[in-house]
């Protein structure tokens, strides 16, 4: 498969050169088209640190990644046009990550509208419909859905320009535990229909178990422990990919 | 209990913008005729809160104050804002330098009091409502700048800034579409505050003789006049002060009226 994304020696620190932290210390990995990959640790391990250097949405300290051969981390804002329509986030917590002051047609048509992608009318209720919602719902604010429903119309917002590739942080984490299955679901069937190259972090084994065929372990910042998904669950070689192992909640099947 | 706060805060405004409308159109008497024979006359029927000093009727004289208290802080408050607003919002949304620029011209004329500006000024173009206003205007930018720098800093810490830029969105639309929606009510609660802030202000720049010459009536004209008389009739410095205090009193009870009515937090608590 072609290769998506390359992430070289990739550190990032908070802080000055003396009291910082190190986020992360020297990541490197490759991500292929059409791959689904998870991304677990626990937490203040650098997981979120990583996805938003993955989104350019902060800039490393060192090294680099290369996104279709581009040089993200190093690019202008203005030269990540094309990479922003290409590559989406969904956030954590829907209640923070939603403008309260926009109605959700504006929100959901907000990529569309910045990043001058040529669409239809009717594009914000097709994503809208996409994702479970009525068309309707473009014209309320975000305070009038619940938290499941938020979260559909943020992952419709990520889906309106189309992208090529979902980066997904904890995004059910911050959810109830009654809806959460509704919302991977969401997603496992969103990336089959669309053919979606899909990164997911969790603290959470499960949500990468249901949607994941590869998975790394950070831990302080580094790579501890990678491969597929069923191996790892499996048969973690670490006590500390067991550890998290042994957290994940026995969900029925 | 906050809408009591809110509902009190916007009665005694309407009470004051009441007065001056109805001055527009009618007084009781001729708000600047003077009545030698009618001079410092107690309150009775035909002049309920008396005459002044010049025989002139006192209700008249509150009625037409109320237009330039209110002309002063809404011309005042509307430069400061229109000023310090996009000066805060740049320096949140931009940071670094620029941030620390805006920050130390605030500084600098903060440490300028209203009162100095408005002497300056007068003494340059002599003193008038226009100068009062300016002087009050230019001294109350430094809180609009603060107020909408610390409120920008804390919608850009937001998630939805960190969506919005995944979408591509920067600059004005991002300070127009999702940082100024946000500030807006912060903004209001200042606008209030700056409002009661530019009514004392010129009432003190009146008194002193720097604000609206005579014979106009303002409220702090008139209680420069009454000075004179504080032992031999001190009813004529009561209505202007009370007139001050009430306009002074509505407006920051709308304020914070509005800052508790709008606060999310708050708001879902009640
Ligand atoms: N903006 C920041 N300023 C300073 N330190 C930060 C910042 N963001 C992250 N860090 C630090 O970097 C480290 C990694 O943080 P990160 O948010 O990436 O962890 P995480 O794996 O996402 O954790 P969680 O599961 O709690 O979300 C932590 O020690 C954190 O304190
Ligand atoms: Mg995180």
């Amino acid at each position: 498969m072609a290769e998506l994304y390359r992430v070289e020696s990739l550190c990032r620190r908070f802080g000055g050169a003396a009291a910082g932290v190190d986020a992360l210390a020297g990541v490197d990995f490759q991500i292929a088209a059409g791959e689904r990959l998870g991304i677990v640790g626990e937490s203040g391990s650098g997981k979120t640190t990583l996805v938003r250097l993955l989104a350019a949405l902060d800039r490393p300290t060192s090294g680099r990644v290369v996104f279709d051969g581009m040089d993200t981390s190093n690019a202008p804002e203005s030269a990540l046009r094309r990479f922003r329509a290409r590559v989406q986030p969904v956030f954590q917590d829907p209640r923070s990550s939603l403008n309260p002051r926009m109605r959700v047609g504006d929100i959901v048509g907000e990529p569309l509208r910045s990043l001058r992608v040529a669409h239809t009318s009717g594009r914000v209720g097709e994503v809208l419909a996409d994702v479970g919602l009525e068309p309707e719902a473009g014209k309320r604010y975000p305070h009038e859905f619940s938290g499941g429903q938020r979260q559909r119309i943020a992952i419709a917002r990520a889906l309106a320009p189309e992208p090529q590739v979902l980066i997904a942080d904890e995004p059910v984490s911050a959810l109830d535990v009654l809806v959460r299955g509704q919302i991977v679901q969401l997603l496992a069937d969103l990336v089959a229909t669309r053919r979606l190259t899909l990164i997911v972090v969790s603290h959470d084994l499960s949500v990468v178990r249901d949607l994941c065929e590869r998975a790394m372990v950070l831990r302080q910042g580094k790579i501890v422990e990678r491969g597929p998904v069923g191996q790892l669950l499996a048969g973690p070689r670490s006590e500390y990919a067991r550890s998290l192992l042994a957290a994940i909640p026995e969900l029925p099947e | 209990m906050r809408k009591l706060q809110f509902y009190l805060g916007l009665a005694l405004v309407g009470l004051v913008v009441s007065a001056a409308l109805v001055s527009l159109v009618w007084t009781p008497y001729d708000p600047l005729q003077v009545v030698p024979a009618d001079r410092l006359l107690g309150p009775s029927p035909a002049h309920p809160f008396g005459t002044d000093g010049f025989g002139i009727d006192i209700a008249s004289r509150l009625l037409v104050g109320a237009r330039y208290c209110l002309l002063v802080g809404i011309v005042s408050v509307t430069l400061a804002a229109l000023v310090g607003v996009p000066l805060g919002i740049l320096a949140g949304q931009v940071g670094g330098w620029v941030s620390e620029v805006v920050m130390r011209l605030t500084d600098i004329v903060y440490a300028l009091p209203a009162l100095l500006l408005a002497i300056l000024l007068a003494a340059i173009f002599g003193g008038s409502t226009l100068t009062a206003m300016a002087a009050i205007g230019v001294a109350t930018v430094p809180a609009f700048a603060r107020t909408a720098r610390a409120g920008t800093l804390q919608v850009m810490a937001a998630d939805y800034v960190l969506a919005a830029r995944a979408c591509g969105t920067r600059g004005v639309a991002l300070a127009a579409r999702h940082i100024w929606p946000n500030i807006a009510a912060l903004a209001g609660v200042q606008a209030s505050i700056g409002f009661a802030m530019a009514i004392l202000a010129e009432a003190a720049l009146g008194y002193l003789g720097l604000g609206t010459p005579r014979p106009t009536p303002t409220w702090g004209t008139m209680l420069r006049d009454s000075q004179e008389f504080l032992f031999t009739a001190p009813l004529q410095a009561l209505w202007p002060g009370l007139a001050i205090a009430v306009a002074v009193l509505g407006f920051n009870l709308l304020g914070d009226g509005i800052r508790d009515l709008t606060d999310p937090r708050l708001r879902e608590a009640s």
